[in-house]
């Protein structure tokens, strides 16, 4: 099975530009407008998870508890229903669950509160958390290669994995949390990952340049196509909201980084090479 | 042929060592309790206990053996015992439990609050405290619980970056109702007389001092040119007074006897003769009461503001003018009519009432009382801040989804390795590394004995996955021609593994920052995450490095 190694590749490279412009205007317009969408752990608030044996459609649970101010999500998963209902004040949680226990059945649920200037908090330090994290990984690149440019694809390739799956996830509704806060920064552990493998094969192997591409896209859509099936599974079987939010980050990251990776990534790099021969070893 | 080359091997050696280890920590068995296996008809626990039931603690007991029971079988009272890690209490009248019971095996994983199902709680101190009254702090919460046998309940000063303290308070089986009524609660406790004074034209006297209606937006008075409230107190004779109210033309003082400190120490058990504890069924509820013991100075206070009181007579009874007010953090609890016998007497052993419609809770009452003046009120006031609540039957199914999720991913995964290389020898190798890797992440857990959460659960997802990718990598530099030369296999697994620990590093760089920033969820993820990949770079993938050499060794990729 040969993968494909286009001799024009240049041209290729205008699609993973294009997504990181795309993303960029997206977080920008939504941070200067609304601001990020944030889950009650980063903005404070009460939330809480019932998770009931038979499927109700929303519009009844929402008829039956509007005497409380509440926003109501759902979500279906493999092993039920789970309803959603976020509130301000958390002295009413017994009073809604049992209100809901009174005609549905309940097979558990869970409440989280979090204060307003706790979740602040809690934000403040995520974001400081990912940015250090980000450091951190650069210095550790530049040790691991010892050469300029190609460590900064590495670094430049994991700062655009980061700023798409923030643009897609924030449009398709996933709120950032602390859980997904940890998926992005796990992400970009990912992300390098195969940045590396890539980066080694090109500069430190012998052997025709095409080849040694074809090779390193061989390995690394293996390595990312067995994560995603593992994600996948967990998204649709685990059954619990951290690990299917974990797992959803997961799966766009990954999904970018193939193409941040193996487009243009590889071609910067093929730029490089060609520019530069005497640094492959 | 190969697989003697294997056995010489000191790197299969380690992994297989760790595999064993690992299989020991998590099988052996520990006791922890005992299991109901059968309830008599005629048990007084019958409605509150069912077969299968775990009870490992009993009025402060451990209980590990059937044995322990034993000297319960005479026991009356209140039955404190710990059922499935939740407090139960059972009024038992005529001796005998009547259950039968069988040491428990219990599972060596710990198990955190996310998954057994539990409260989470975090605390602030609203104001600055240093870390002695933290510690004061810690301790006298550690009291209260200490009557409630939640043996699971952890207590955890927690510092954010900022340097601000919070304490961290984790029940199993524990509802956000006892953080809030129990641990939250300051505990400030008052025990006050009430004396009235009629005043005669907005004038009287009391205790040699004049008193007279002052002129404030709230009620007050003024004595000796002393404006007094119902907040701020003044000292007569060395005891405080705060204003309680004014009703007609009578001024009512409130002279405070008891506070917390006061309390030498209460009666949780009834003994005959020593101390009052009971329970009483009345006609519309249940009455509860116990005594408690105050300090010499607090009684010669209750005496010198009993001394003077006029007698009431009513029915058979005579009482004082006077009664006991009892506060609990500013909110009264109880207003106990004072026999006349005890006018002038330095009463050392005040009884607390209480009365709830409900048995159950009358008793789930009286025992958190107990709790609160035992313990002591608490150095600083606590706030609420941040709650998380599951209930254990999400936690429960939580556990088999994440067991099928879990055999479900390895089985996509082998599949997906299949397909690619289309062998067994490579597929099945990969599945069994990374199930062992699994295997020793746990072990080490229960060996360390590391709750098990959410939070470890995801760090030990990321940490397979990194070597998942890490054998994949491995394998490939194996297979791999480069043109017309070709490496040594060393010289492959020499650079397959420089690919390996440049990947392993930058995760973990990743997963420093959460480590140090770390609140809850991030820092306990980041933990495993880092311990994964560890046992990953020494045990498992050097291991597997040997066996894909030996197995795949010279065999050239199909193209």
């Amino acid at each position: 099975m040969n993968l494909p190694v286009p001799d024009n590749y240049k041209k290729y490279m205008i699609i993973p530009i294009i997504i990181l412009v795309l993303s960029l205007l997206f977080l920008g317009y939504k941070l200067g407008t609304t601001g990020l969408d944030l889950s009650i752990d980063l903005r404070g608030g009460t939330e809480i998870s019932i998770e009931l044996t038979s499927a109700i459609p929303v519009s009844q649970i929402q008829s039956e508890l509007s005497q409380y101010n509440l926003n109501i999500r759902s979500i279906e998963s493999f092993t039920g229903q789970t309803i959603i209902l976020e509130m301000e004040n958390s002295d009413q949680v017994e009073d809604i669950i049992n209100t809901v226990e009174q005609t549905h059945t309940i097979k558990g649920w869970s409440q989280q509160t979090v204060g307003p200037a706790l979740g602040e908090s809690f934000f403040a330090q995520s974001q400081i958390a990912l940015l250090l994290a980000f450091v951190a990984m650069a210095i550790a690149v530049f040790i691991i290669f010892r050469i300029f440019m190609p460590s900064i694809y590495v670094v430049f390739a994991g700062f655009a994995d980061i700023v798409e799956t923030l643009a897609l996830s924030q449009l398709l509704g996933i709120e950032l949390s602390l859980a997904t806060f940890a998926a992005l920064l796990l992400l970009l552990g990912y992300s390098v990952d195969t940045d590396v493998l890539l980066t080694t094969r090109i500069l430190k192997s012998r052997g025709d340049l095409k080849d040694k591409i074809q090779k390193s896209m061989k390995t690394g859509l293996t390595m990312t196509v067995t994560t995603l099936a593992a994600l996948t599974v967990l998204y649709f079987v685990a059954g619990n909201q951290i690990i299917t939010q974990i797992a959803s980050i997961l799966i766009i990251g990954l999904l970018f980084d193939a193409i941040n990776t193996w487009i243009m990534n590889i071609n910067l790099l093929r730029m490089y090479v060609e520019k530069h021969p005497e640094k492959v070893r | 042929m190969e697989w003697k080359n294997l056995i010489k091997e000191w790197k299969i050696w380690l992994l297989v060592l760790a595999i064993i280890i690992s299989l020991f920590a998590l099988l052996a068995p520990t006791s922890s309790g005992v299991t109901v296996t059968s309830i008599s008809e005629s048990s007084p626990l019958k409605d509150d206990l069912r077969v299968g039931d775990i009870i490992d603690w009993i009025n402060e007991e451990t209980i590990s053996s059937p044995e322990d029971l034993i000297k319960f079988e005479t026991f009356t009272g209140v039955l404190r015992y710990n059922k499935n890690n939740q407090l139960t209490l059972t009024q038992i009248e005529t001796p005998g439990l009547g259950i039968n019971t069988v040491k428990s095996q219990d599972g060596t994983l710990n198990f955190g609050m996310d998954i057994i199902g539990g409260t989470r709680v975090l605390l602030e101190p609203v104001e600055n405290i240093s870390t002695e009254v933290m510690e004061q702090t810690l301790a006298t919460l550690q009291t209260r619980i200490n009557l409630y046998g939640l043996k699971e309940t952890k207590f955890q000063t927690v510092v954010d970056i900022t340097g601000k303290n919070y304490i961290q308070i984790e029940m199993a089986g524990g509802s956000t109702r006892e953080i809030d009524d129990l641990l939250a609660k300051q505990g400030k406790f008052d025990g006050k007389i009430s004396k009235p004074v009629d005043l005669i034209g907005g004038k009287g006297t009391f205790w040699n001092k004049t008193i007279e209606v002052g002129n404030c937006t709230n009620d007050c008075v003024i004595i000796d040119g002393e404006t007094i409230d119902n907040t701020s107190p003044i000292l007569i004779n060395n005891i405080n007074f705060t204003l309680w109210k004014i009703e007609n033309s009578t001024v009512y003082l409130l002279g405070s006897a008891f506070t917390s400190e006061d309390i030498e120490s209460v009666c949780i058990q009834e003994q005959a003769g020593i101390c009052a504890s009971r329970l009483i069924k009345r006609s519309n509820g249940w009455e509860f009461n116990f005594q408690v013991f105050v300090s010499e100075e607090s009684a010669n206070r209750f005496a010198e503001l009993t001394r003077d009181a006029k007698k009431i007579v009513d029915q058979q009874n005579e009482y004082l003018d006077a009664y006991l007010i009892l506060f609990l953090d500013g909110e009264t609890i109880d207003e106990l009519s004072i026999a006349s016998g005890l006018a002038g007497q330095a009463y050392r052993e005040p009884v607390i009432t209480g009365f709830r419609e409900d048995q159950t809770e009358a008793l789930a009452e009286k025992l958190r009382m107990q709790s609160i003046l035992q313990s002591g009120s608490l150095p600083v006031e606590l706030e609420v801040i941040k709650v998380d609540q599951i209930s254990a039957s999400l936690g429960q199914g939580f556990i088999n989804s994440a067991i099928l999720a879990g055999l479900g991913a390895a089985l996509a995964v082998s599949i997906v390795i299949f397909i690619r290389y289309r062998k067994i020898k490579i597929a099945l190798p990969v599945l069994l590394t990374s199930l062992s890797e699994v295997l020793i992440i746990l072990g080490a857990a229960a060996i360390i004995k590391y709750t098990i959460d959410l939070a470890a659960i995801a760090g030990i997802i990321a940490a397979v996955g990194t070597g998942v990718d890490s054998q994949i990598m491995i394998i490939d530099e194996i297979l791999m021609r480069e043109g017309e030369q070709t490496r040594t296999l060393k010289q492959k697994i020499k650079r397959a593994f420089f690919i390996i620990m440049g990947s392993a590093t930058t995760t973990i760089a990743a997963m420093i920052p959460l480590m140090i920033i770390g609140i809850g969820v991030m820092r306990g993820f980041a933990i495993v995450a880092t311990i994964g990949v560890l046992i990953g770079i020494f045990i498992t993938r050097p291991a597997f490095g040997r066996i894909a050499e030996v197995l795949i060794g010279n065999v050239e990729e199909k193209k």
